[in-house]
């Protein structure tokens, strides 16, 4: 099966996706959104005196979220983890004997930086990178399907080659004149 | 008072949910390294991931969904859920699928799926 339909069908699927979250309400902003928007215009007095930090006015948004400090330490904790994954799967694409093992790992990679997404989303409180997930999604999906076809057309070019060479030495066993092949390796002796 | 215990209860699972999906993507990375072959290393890599992603994904939806802004986040996680589902089990079959016909080298304790036993000792 040729590698186009295929392709043809899973961009005609991402673009879907894509309409799909571009035609989805965007009702409202995330506090965060707010919040750079506040800071950018008119800056809000804290308790002290002191205009507010942004991360604290992100906390002041977002405090009736009772476990707020517990999800940012997490996402604090999350991030060293990702990127301790992320280290390990750039170890695996260098190291990888084979094509698939680079691919797989590469794959692995697109999902460490939909996590890392994630968490950021989390963290700053705002929209604007959460479409990165759906993209980074799709374009990992195309490359998987792009590299397997890769891999199954060079096996094909390899099953061929493999059938060739057995086809010629039927051929050439059933010759009882044959001269040896000059181009092939010499037997091994059987009594030597 | 309701509300807050709402809120409570909403981010505890939200929280277990971002620790679980951070344990298997770290699991699955590890994997990665550790197995011996293609075979091994997709199995560790792909199922971990799918449930990974699912979890950071629920616990994004369940702890910014509770905020006034967060539809467009929790729909786009919804899409996004829906589409790993069908797109990364599907990408980790083909690779398969093509590694297998490539003849990539397997590990020696394989079962062969003609005899049933080992690989490497039939």
């Amino acid at each position: 099966m040729s590698a186009l339909p295929r392709l043809v069908t899973v961009l005609v699927a991402s673009i879907g996706v894509l309409l799909a979250v571009q035609l989805a309400p965007a009702a409202g902003a995330l506090p965060g959104d707010a919040v750079a928007t506040l800071a950018a215009d008119a800056p809000v007095l804290g308790d002290d005196g002191y205009p507010l930090t942004e991360d604290e006015a992100l906390d002041e948004a977002m405090s009736h979220s009772p476990l707020r400090g517990v999800i940012n330490a997490i996402c604090a904790v999350g991030f060293v983890l990702v990127v301790i994954g992320l280290v390990l799967c750039i170890i695996r694409v260098l190291l990888g004997p084979g094509l698939a093992d680079r691919v797989v790992a590469s794959d692995l990679i697109t999902m460490h930086i939909t996590a890392l997404v994630i968490l950021v989303t989390i963290r700053i409180g705002r929209t604007e990178y959460f479409d990165l997930v759906l993209i980074v999604t799709l374009i990992s999906f195309a490359a998987t399907i792009a590299f397997a076809q890769l891999i199954a057309a060079r096996a094909a070019d390899a099953a061929a080659a493999r059938q060739r060479q057995v086809e010629h030495d039927i051929a050439h066993a059933a010759d009882p004149d044959r001269q040896p092949d000059p181009e092939r390796e010499p037997e091994p002796d059987p009594t030597g | 008072m309701i509300a807050t215990v709402t809120h409570a209860i909403i981010d505890i699972l939200a929280a277990l949910c971002l620790l679980v999906g951070l344990a298997f993507t770290l699991i699955g990375a590890i994997g990665i390294v550790r197995m011996p072959d293609a075979y091994h290393r997709l199995h560790a890599a792909s199922k971990p991931s799918t449930l990974g992603l699912l979890c950071l994904l629920l616990g994004a939806l369940l702890h910014l969904g509770q905020f006034d802004g967060g539809t467009p986040v929790v729909i786009k996680s919804v899409i996004a859920l829906i589409f790993a589902f069908v797109a990364l089990p599907t990408g980790s079959h083909i690779l398969a699928k093509a590694a297998y016909a490539n003849r990539d080298p397997q590990y020696p304790g394989t079962l062969d799926e003609k005899a049933g036993g080992p690989a490497g000792r039939v």
